[in-house]
C-alpha cells in the first residue's frame, strides 16, 4: 500500500480511477466506544426487550463525542499534520452586474490569507468541477455571475484567529467584491423535460394500455429560445411522439367535451410551492489534507453520498494539474448531522477539496448558517397548472392534465430527476385512466435545488390532494368516500403504465380514518369548539399520500459475519441522515441469526472491493443489448454502489442485509448444527431462534456461540457479503457452492472463513463468481417509479381570523410502513416528518432571486422552521398499520409522512374559513388578508 | 487583533490562561482552542439554541447561555459546563454513567441526527436544576418545559420525544413537583 | 412642472391614483390613522376593541368600533362620529384621551365622511370590551370635560406658508391621521401633549419614543431612503422599529402609498436631507472611546460584538444592526440605548420573510456602572452626541423599568 504508513493505519483500497487509488478510511465513530467494555449498563444499547433500549449511536450523541464530519480537526486525525488551516469562500450577492474582481485591501493586515484561490488559479491548475455540477466553480473576473451566491474566491489562512478576523470583516462587506457594468442575465436551456401520457386500453386498469411510457417509451421536446417546444405532429399510428401527442390531444379534447356536456366535473387551478431550505442542523463542512510527501489527499466530509464523491473527485484530480502529485485519495466517512437530501451530491465538498489542494496543511472549510443558506441545496419550487376531471355520477376520476414548471436554480444537480419523480408522483394513491403530465426543470439564477426530502413528490402530491378535496366539496361527496372510489388497487397500472411491485393498502388506510371520531364528528366538534372559543374558526382536513421511493437503480451491499464467540458484526454501504439505520439493520439479524449485530458500520465504502464488481454505462440509459452482453461477465453489475438518498434504507438495504444473513445461516450455521445434532439436512422453515438459541424439533437447542465455535473450528463459512441490484425488481443470480446450485436475490457474493467480529475487512472475503444472472429488463426504466409507502393525516386546526394564525388542535397519522423494524425510530421519523410538513404548509419560505437565500443575509431569525409550539407536541396520535404478514417488506418512510400534512392542513383551513389556498405556505398574512378584505 | 488572556473552568477543569483574539465567541473558543466539539453551531445567531451551554451563577444556579452570540470575555473566570461534562467519566474519558436527562433522551429515542442534542441536554438540565429550587405544581410541568425548551430547534424528530423525556425526568425525580398551589 | 402637478395630485387624491369609492378611501384613511392597532382585540379581530392600555391612571380598554348597534358604533350618525373623532365626545360620554382626538380633530370633513362610510359598512360584531380599571379621580368620565377644557388646546392645522404641497400633505399625515405626536410629543402632569415641544420625544412603556424633529432625525442619521425603508419594512440601516412603533409600521405605515410616505418624510426632515456625516454634525471616535472607557469597550467586545460586529459594523439589519451608524446611539437621549441593554428586545415578525431576531437583556448581569461605561463607549465611538451617561441615570432608568415590570428584580 504505497504512500501510507500502513503499519499504523489500515486504509482500504476501493478502486482505481484514472490511475489514482481511492481508499476509504474507517468511520471514526465506533460503536466500540459504547460497547460493554466498561461493564456499565448504560452502554448496552440492545437491552433485553423486544425493541432496543436505545439507539446504537445514542451514547455518542448524547455525550458530545466527536462523530460528525464537522467535529474533526487535524489534531483528531491519526497521522495528520497537526496544524489546522482554515478556508473562507467569497460569494456574489448579486447577479445583474459583471464581477470585476476583489478588493483585497478590505482584508485587515493582521488577518491576511496566505493563499487566494480564484478562477485563474483553477484554470492554471486545470481544476474543473465534475460535469454533474456544471462549470465556473469560481467565477472568472469579467464574467457575469450565473446565480445568486456564485463563488468567486477561496481564501486560506494559517490560523483560526486570522480566519475568524477576516471572516468577520468580509462576510457582510459590500466592498470586497467589485461589480462593474450591468450584464444580461445568464440563461440556459431547461435542464430536462418529461412527458407522461397514458390512456387506458379496452381491458381496463390492469389490461394493456392504448399508450403509456412503459409500453411506448418516452419522447422529448426541442428547445427554442430557452423554451420547450413539444412535437406537434399527432398520428395514432405514428412513432412514439406522434402517438403520444395524438393521445394527449385526445385527453384534452375529451375533457372539454365531456365537461361541456355536463358529464365530467373539472377541478382546475394553479398550484405553487415555495423555495425551502432543508435546514439540516449541521451546516456543511470539510477538513482536507494534501499530504504532499506521500502524494495522498485525505478528506473528512459531511456528505450523504461519499461514494459518489470519491469517484468524481478522483476524475477531477486525474484531469487536473495535480494528477502527477496525487496517487491516492482517502475519504473518511462520518456521521451526518441531518441531511434531508441536502448533503447528497452537494457541490460543497468540491470547494473543500480545492482548498485542500492549494493549502499547506490540513484545511477546514465550514459554512456558518448564513453561508449554508446562501450556497446549500434547496427544495425545488413547483408551479403547476392542473386539471382533474371527475365523472359527476360515479365520482371516478377520468383524466389528469398537469403542466409543471420546476425551478432548478443555477446548477442542474438533480433537477432532471426531481422533476421526473414529481411528475410521476402526482397520481398519489389514485387510479387515473387518462393522464397527460409534463414537467420542465428550468434553469434560473436562484440557489440550486437538489434532492431534498420530498424529491418533487411533496410538491405535486399536495396539489393532487388539494384538488381531490376540492372535487369532493364541489361534487358534495365525502372526501374519504371520493378517495375510496378512486383508490388504486393491486395489479392496476399507474400513470406510467407500470404495475407497482409492492402491495398497496390504500383502502384500509382510508377506512381507518373514516371511522375516527375526529372525522365522524367533525361538524359537531367544529360547533363545540367555536362556541367555546368565540372568534376562532375550526376546521378538519384529511389527506393521504403515497411515497414512491427508490431510484430505479438501487444497489445495496451488506456483509454479515461472526467470530468464534458467536458475536455478530456487519457493515452496510448505505449512509442515512439519522443513522437510525445502524440500529435497525443490526436488529434485522435477530430474526435470521438469533441476535442483533453488536457492531454495524454504516456508510462502509471500502469492504466491497472483495466482490470485484465493475460497472459500465449508466443503468438508466443502457440498452437491453448492452445489459445482456455484459451480464455474461460474472463480475459485472449495472451499479456498484448507490447514493444514500430517498428513504432507501428500510426497503433496499434491508433486502441485502437479509440475503446476507440468510445465506450465512444456510451455508454457515446450519451445516454446523447438522453436525452437532447429528441429523440430516435441516429444513430452514422448521427452525426457530429463542434467546439466541437455535431450536429445531426435539433437538437440544444450540446457543449461537456453540454453533459459531463449531463453524470456526471446522473451517466453515463465517461471513457473507452480498451486492444486489434493483430496477423495480430484484436481480437474481445462480451460484454453485460445493457442487450444489443456489438461486439468490443477489448479483454479487463473497464468503469468509475464520476471522473476528471486528470491522468487516474486504481482504478476508473471497468472491464466488455467479453462474448466471437475470437482471430486470431495461424497459423498466420507462416505468419510472413503482414502489410505494402510503401515509395519511387527519388534522384539526383553529384559525384566528384577525391575525391569520393557524394553531394545530389535533393530529392523527396513519401509516403503512410494512414491518416496522424499530417502532420508536419509526415514530420519531413520523413526528419529525409532521414537523417538517407543518413547516412547508404554514411557515417556511424563501423569496426568489435577489431577496432570497443567495444574497447571503438569510438565517433562522427570518426563516421560520417550526418550533415546539407550532406542532402538536403533547397530543399527536399515530396509527401504524400492523403488517399483513411476516413477509411484508420494510418500507422506507422518512419522506412520506410530511406529505399528507400539507394538504390536510390546507383543507382544514378551508373547512375553518371557507378560503381555498393553492400556494404554500399559507401564511398568516395571506389568511389575514383573505379573511379581512376590509383592512389593508 | 488584540489578544486577551482567557481563563475559565470548563467541566470542572481549569483552563488557561490562553491568549485569544478578543472577538472569539465562546463556541469557537471551546471548539478551536479546547477541541471540545460537543457544543454545536446551528445558526450562529442565537436563535436555534444548539450551542447552549451552562454557566454557573454566583448562587450556584445553572444558567443556559448561547455560546455562539457571546465572546469569550464574558466568561473570563466563569464556570462553564458543556455536554461533554454531563456524564460521569473515568480517567480515560469513557462514559461511566449518564445524567438522568441523557438517559431519558436515550430511552425515549428523542433525537435522530443528534446535532441539537447538546443544547437540549443542557437546557433540560438547567430546568431540572431550577425546579429543584423552585418546584412547580403538576399542572404546570408541561408549561415549564415549553418555556425552557420552546425555542430550541430540532429538525428530525419534531420535539415530541424530547418533551416527553423531560416530563418523565421531572415527574420521576423527587422534589421537582409540588402539591398544587 | 410635471413634478408639481404630481405633487398636487398627491395632495388632492390622498396619495393614490385612480378613482376610489368613499369606502376604499375610508379604508386607506383608517390605515393611515392606524385605527386597527388600538381597536384590535387581543385575539386579533380588527375593530372590535378590547386591547388594554396601561396608563399612569390605570387600565383602559379600546372600544368596539364596528357598526354593531348594541355594542359598537351602529347608532352613530356622521355628526356623532365626527364628534367622537374630533372632540372625544362619544354617545356615552367623553372618551378618554387615549383616543387620539387631540390629533384627529385636524382631520378634514371629507376624510371624516369617508372614514364614517367605511366604518359603517364593516361587518358588525357584537362584542363588549372589558371595563376600564382606572384610579380615582380618572375613573370619573365627567372629569374629562374639564380635562378637555384645561388641556385640549384645539389649534387648527395651520397651513405653513412657503412649504410645498408635499410638505403640507406630510404635515396632515403626521399630525392629523398618523397622530405621531400622541407618542412622540412629551406630556404634562395631566397627560396632555405639550404643544410647544411637538414631536420632541417622550418616554412611554419603558421606551423613548424618540425626538423626531428634523434636526434630531438628521443627527440620528436618518435620511429619506432609510426612513422610507423603515416605514416600509420596519427596519433600516440606522435602526429598527420596536415596541409600539413596530405595530405602527405593521398595521399602518407599511400599507401607505409611496407618495404618502414620501410626503411624511418631506415633512419630518423639513429640508434637513443631507446625511449627518456630510454636514459634519456627527463625530465619534472609536480610539478615544476606547481610551476613555476601557471597561465599556471590553464589555462591548464581550457582550455585544459577537452579533453587532467587530467595530460595531453589525451583522445584517434583520439580525444585529450596525452600532457604528445607529440612530439610538447617535441620538441625544441615551434612554433607549440603556433600556435596550437592560431589557433586551423581543423577536419581531412582520411576515414570513421579514422578521428580526430578538436580543437578550443584560439587566441581571451588568451593573449600572458597567452599563454606563458601555453606553458611553458606544456613544463616544460612534455618535458623540455629547453628555456623559452617569451611573445614576442608568439606575433611574433601571428602577423605572423594574417598577413597571419590564425587567425582573436585580439579582
Amino acid at each position: 500500500m504505497q504512500g501510507f504508513r500502513s503499519d499504523r493505519r489500515k486504509f482500504i483500497k476501493v478502486c482505481t480511477v484514472a490511475g489514482i487509488s481511492v481508499f476509504a478510511a474507517p468511520a471514526f465513530w465506533r460503536q466500540s466506544t459504547a460497547a460493554p467494555s466498561t461493564g456499565t449498563p448504560v452502554t448496552d444499547w440492545r437491552g433485553s426487550g423486544e425493541s432496543p433500549a436505545f439507539r446504537m449511536d445514542g451514547i455518542a450523541k448524547v455525550t458530545g463525542q466527536k462523530i460528525f464530519g464537522r467535529d474533526f480537526r487535524a489534531m483528531d486525525m491519526p497521522d495528520w499534520d497537526k496544524q489546522q488551516h482554515y478556508a473562507l469562500v467569497l460569494r456574489c450577492n448579486r447577479v445583474e452586474r459583471r464581477f470585476d474582481g476583489i478588493d483585497w485591501s478590505q482584508i485587515p493586515s493582521d488577518c491576511q490569507p496566505y493563499q487566494r484561490i480564484t478562477a485563474q488559479s483553477l484554470s492554471e491548475k486545470k481544476v474543473k468541477l465534475p460535469p454533474f455540477y456544471g462549470d465556473a466553480m469560481l467565477l472568472a473576473e469579467g464574467a457575469s455571475p450565473h446565480y445568486y451566491g456564485h463563488a468567486v474566491a477561496i481564501l486560506l489562512f494559517d490560523d483560526f484567529a486570522k480566519y475568524n478576523g477576516a471572516k468577520q470583516v468580509l462576510q457582510f462587506n459590500r466592498k470586497v467584491i467589485r461589480y462593474g457594468d450591468a450584464t444580461p442575465p445568464v440563461v440556459r436551456d431547461p435542464y430536462a423535460s418529461w412527458r407522461i401520457i397514458r390512456v387506458e386500453g379496452p381491458d381496463g386498469p390492469s389490461g394493456e394500455d392504448l399508450y403509456s411510457p412503459l409500453q411506448d417509451g418516452l419522447f422529448f421536446p426541442s428547445y427554442k429560445n430557452r423554451k420547450v417546444e413539444w412535437p406537434t405532429e399527432a398520428d395514432k399510428a405514428g412513432d412514439v411522439s406522434e402517438r403520444g401527442i395524438y393521445y394527449a390531444q385526445e385527453i384534452r379534447a375529451q375533457s372539454r367535451k365531456e365537461s361541456s356536456a355536463g358529464n365530467w366535473h373539472l377541478v382546475e387551478g394553479e398550484y405553487k410551492t415555495q423555495i425551502i431550505d432543508p435546514m439540516m442542523m449541521e451546516p456543511e463542512a470539510s477538513n482536507v489534507w494534501f499530504d504532499r510527501p506521500r502524494q495522498a489527499l485525505h478528506l473528512v466530509l459531511t456528505s450523504q453520498s461519499p461514494q459518489d464523491f470519491q469517484e468524481l473527485a478522483a476524475h477531477m484530480i486525474a484531469e487536473s494539474g495535480f494528477a502527477d502529485h496525487i496517487k491516492s485519495i482517502v475519504v473518511h466517512s462520518s456521521v451526518v448531522g441531518g441531511g434531508f437530501g441536502a448533503k447528497d451530491h452537494s457541490i460543497f465538498p468540491y470547494y473543500g477539496l480545492v482548498a485542500g489542494l492549494f493549502a499547506k496543511a490540513p484545511v477546514r472549510l465550514a459554512n456558518n448558517r448564513f453561508e449554508q443558506f446562501q450556497a446549500g441545496l434547496k427544495r425545488h419550487p413547483f408551479h403547476m397548472r392542473n386539471i382533474l376531471a371527475v365523472d359527476r355520477t360515479s365520482g371516478k376520476f377520468q383524466a389528469l392534465i398537469s403542466e409543471m414548471q420546476v425551478d432548478g436554480g443555477g446548477r442542474q444537480n438533480f433537477s432532471a430527476s426531481v422533476s421526473m419523480v414529481g411528475a410521476s408522483a402526482i397520481q398519489s394513491i389514485y387510479y387515473l385512466p387518462r393522464n397527460d403530465i409534463s414537467a420542465i426543470a428550468n434553469q434560473s439564477m436562484n440557489v440550486d435545488s437538489g434532492s431534498m426530502r420530498g424529491y418533487g413528490t411533496l410538491q405535486t402530491m399536495s396539489a393532487m390532494e388539494m384538488m381531490v378535496n376540492q372535487a369532493a366539496a364541489e361534487l358534495d361527496i365525502d372526501p374519504i368516500e371520493l378517495r375510496l372510489r378512486n383508490a388504486f388497487q393491486n395489479g392496476w397500472r399507474n400513470t406510467q403504465g407500470a404495475v407497482p411491485r409492492v402491495g398497496v393498502r390504500y383502502t384500509e388506510l382510508l377506512e381507518r380514518a373514516k371511522t375516527h371520531p375526529m372525522w365522524q364528528e367533525r361538524a359537531t366538534r367544529k360547533q363545540t369548539f367555536e362556541a367555546e372559543n368565540p372568534g376562532l374558526l375550526f376546521g378538519t382536513g384529511y389527506a393521504i399520500a403515497t411515497k414512491d421511493y427508490g431510484t430505479g437503480a438501487a444497489a445495496p451491499s451488506a456483509a454479515v459475519q461472526f467470530d468464534k464467540e458467536g458475536r455478530l458484526s456487519m457493515a452496510v454501504e448505505f449512509m442515512e441522515m439519522g443513522t437510525g439505520i445502524s440500529t435497525s439493520q443490526s436488529m434485522l439479524l435477530e430474526s435470521v441469526l438469533g441476535q442483533a449485530a453488536q457492531r454495524c458500520d454504516v456508510g462502509e465504502v471500502d469492504a466491497w472491493h472483495a466482490l470485484r464488481q465493475f460497472q459500465t454505462e449508466s443503468p438508466y440509459t443502457m440498452s437491453q443489448d448492452h445489459q445482456d452482453k455484459m451480464s455474461r461477465n460474472p463480475l459485472w453489475t449495472p451499479v456498484t454502489a448507490m447514493a444514500s438518498a430517498a428513504s432507501m434504507s428500510a426497503y433496499f438495504q434491508s433486502h441485502a442485509t437479509h440475503r446476507a444473513a440468510e445465506i450465512l445461516l444456510a451455508q454457515g450455521l446450519l451445516p454446523a448444527a447438522q453436525r452437532l445434532w447429528k441429523t440430516g439436512p435441516i429444513d430452514p422453515a422448521q427452525i426457530e431462534w429463542r434467546n439466541s438459541r437455535l431450536h429445531y424439533g426435539q433437538h437440544k437447542p444450540l446457543p449461537l456461540k456453540v454453533l459459531a465455535e463449531e463453524v470456526h473450528r471446522s473451517g466453515g463459512i463465517t461471513g457473507v457479503m452480498v451486492h444486489s441490484f434493483n430496477r423495480w425488481e430484484w436481480a437474481e443470480a445462480d451460484f454453485e457452492l460445493d457442487g450444489v446450485k443456489y438461486t439468490w436475490g443477489v448479483d454479487g457474493l463473497a464468503l469468509r472463513h475464520g476471522g473476528s467480529s471486528d470491522r468487516v475487512v474486504g481482504g478476508e472475503y473471497e468472491v464466488v463468481e455467479r453462474k448466471a444472472v437475470r437482471y430486470p429488463s431495461t424497459a423498466l426504466n420507462n416505468a419510472m417509479v413503482t414502489y410505494y409507502a402510503p401515509t395519511a393525516a387527519l388534522v384539526e386546526v383553529a384559525v384566528n381570523p384577525g391575525s391569520g394564525e393557524v394553531t394545530i388542535h389535533g393530529l392523527q397519522n396513519y401509516m403503512d410502513c410494512g414491518r416496522a423494524i424499530v417502532p420508536q425510530l419509526v415514530e420519531g421519523q413520523i413526528e419529525g416528518g409532521v414537523a417538517m410538513g407543518i413547516g412547508h404548509a404554514l411557515y417556511e419560505v424563501l423569496p426568489a432571486l435577489g431577496e432570497g437565500a443567495g444574497n447571503g443575509t438569510w438565517n433562522l431569525n427570518r426563516y421560520q422552521v417550526p418550533l415546539a409550539r407550532h406542532v402538536p407536541v403533547w397530543n399527536q396520535q399515530h396509527d401504524i398499520l400492523p403488517p399483513e404478514s411476516e413477509q411484508d417488506p420494510h418500507k422506507g418512510i422518512a419522506e412520506v409522512v410530511m406529505i399528507p400534512i400539507v394538504a390536510a392542513l390546507v383543507e382544514a383551513i378551508y373547512q375553518a374559513t371557507g378560503k381555498r389556498f393553492h400556494e404554500t405556505p399559507v401564511s398568516p398574512e395571506k389568511l389575514r388578508r383573505a379573511l379581512n378584505p376590509q383592512v389593508l | 487583533m488584540a489578544k486577551i488572556p482567557v481563563s475559565m473552568v470548563v467541566n470542572g477543569e481549569r483552563v488557561g490562561p490562553v491568549q485569544v483574539d478578543e472577538y472569539t465567541t465562546l463556541l469557537d473558543f471551546l471548539q478551536e482552542y479546547l477541541n471540545l466539539t460537543g457544543t454545536k453551531l446551528g445558526c450562529g445567531i442565537g436563535v436555534c439554541r444548539a450551542c447552549t451551554i451552562l454557566v454557573e451563577g454566583n448562587d450556584g444556579a445553572l444558567e443556559p447561555v448561547r455560546s455562539c452570540i457571546n465572546n469569550v470575555g464574558r466568561f473570563n473566570g466563569s464556570s462553564v459546563t458543556t455536554v461533554e461534562g454531563q456524564a460521569q467519566r473515568n480517567s480515560n474519558g469513557e462514559v461511566l454513567a449518564l445524567s438522568p436527562v441523557q438517559q431519558a433522551f436515550l430511552r425515549n429515542f428523542s433525537f435522530q441526527c443528534g446535532w441539537c442534542t447538546a443544547g437540549f441536554v443542557n437546557a433540560a438540565t438547567a430546568l431540572i436544576d431550577d425546579l429543584r429550587r423552585r418546584p412547580v405544581s403538576a399542572g404546570k410541568v408541561e408549561q415549564v418545559i415549553e418555556e425552557a425548551l420552546g425555542e430550541h430547534i430540532c429538525r428530525c424528530t419534531g420535539y415530541v420525544r424530547y418533551f416527553r423525556a423531560v416530563r418523565e425526568v421531572i415527574e420521576s425525580t423527587p422534589g421537582l413537583v409540588k402539591e398544587a398551589d | 412642472m410635471g413634478r408639481i402637478i404630481l405633487l398636487l395630485l398627491s395632495v388632492l387624491s390622498a396619495g393614490f391614483s385612480g378613482a376610489q369609492t368613499p369606502i376604499e378611501t375610508g379604508r386607506y384613511l383608517a390605515t393611515a390613522a392606524d385605527c386597527v392597532a388600538c381597536h384590535t382585540s387581543s385575539n386579533g379581530r380588527p375593530f372590535v376593541g378590547g386591547r388594554p392600555f396601561h396608563t399612569p391612571f390605570g387600565i383602559l380598554y379600546s372600544t368596539n368600533i364596528t357598526p354593531d348597534k348594541k355594542t359598537g358604533i351602529g347608532h352613530y350618525t356622521l355628526q356623532d362620529f365626527a364628534a367622537s373623532m374630533r372632540r372625544g365626545v362619544g354617545l356615552h360620554g367623553n372618551l378618554y384621551p387615549a383616543m387620539p382626538y387631540t390629533s384627529y380633530y385636524r382631520i378634514t370633513d371629507d376624510d371624516i365622511a369617508a372614514l364614517y362610510a367605511y366604518f359603517m359598512q364593516l361587518p358588525a360584531v357584537e362584542y363588549v370590551a372589558p371595563k376600564n380599571d382606572l384610579l380615582f379621580p380618572a375613573n370619573l368620565r365627567f372629569g374629562l370635560k374639564a380635562w378637555n377644557l384645561a388641556f385640549f388646546d384645539r389649534q387648527p392645522v395651520s397651513e405653513i406658508a412657503g412649504k410645498s404641497p408635499e410638505w403640507q400633505r406630510g404635515n396632515y399625515l403626521v399630525n392629523a391621521l398618523g397622530h405621531c405626536g400622541e407618542c412622540h410629543t412629551p406630556r404634562n402632569f395631566a397627560f396632555a401633549l405639550k404643544r410647544d415641544e411637538s414631536l420632541a420625544g417622550n418616554v412611554l412603556e419603558g421606551w423613548d419614543a424618540v425626538d423626531i424633529r428634523p434636526q434630531a432625525l438628521q443627527r440620528q442619521g436618518w435620511d429619506r431612503a432609510s426612513l422610507r425603508e423603515l416605514f416600509r419594512s420596519g427596519a433600516s440601516e440606522p435602526g429598527a422599529a420596536f415596541g409600539e412603533m413596530f405595530r405602527v409600521v405593521k398595521h399602518s405605515l407599511s400599507h401607505l402609498s409611496d407618495s404618502d410616505l414620501d410626503a411624511m418624510i418631506t415633512y419630518l426632515l423639513d429640508g434637513n436631507e443631507t446625511a449627518a456625516e456630510a454636514s459634519g454634525d456627527v463625530g465619534g471616535n472609536p480610539g478615544s472611546a476606547a481610551d476613555n472607557y476601557p471597561e465599556g469597550r471590553g464589555d462591548f467586545v464581550a457582550y455585544c460584538a459577537a452579533c453587532h460586529g467587530r467595530e460595531g459594523t453589525g451583522t445584517t439589519i434583520a439580525f444585529a444592526p450596525a452600532m457604528d451608524r445607529n440612530a439610538g446611539v447617535r441620538g441625544e437621549n441615551p434612554y433607549n440605548t440603556i433600556a435596550v441593554i437592560l431589557r433586551g428586545l423581543p423577536a419581531q415578525r412582520m411576515s414570513r420573510t421579514n422578521a428580526r431576531a430578538g436580543m437578550p437583556g443584560f439587566a441581571s448581569e451588568l451593573s449600572d456602572a458597567r452599563v454606563a461605561g458601555l453606553v458611553n463607549f458606544m456613544r463616544t465611538a460612534w455618535g458623540d452626541p455629547g453628555g456623559e451617561v452617569t451611573e445614576d441615570q442608568v439606575a433611574k432608568i433601571r428602577e423605572d423599568l423594574r417598577k413597571h415590570g419590564f425587567i425582573g428584580e436585580k439579582k
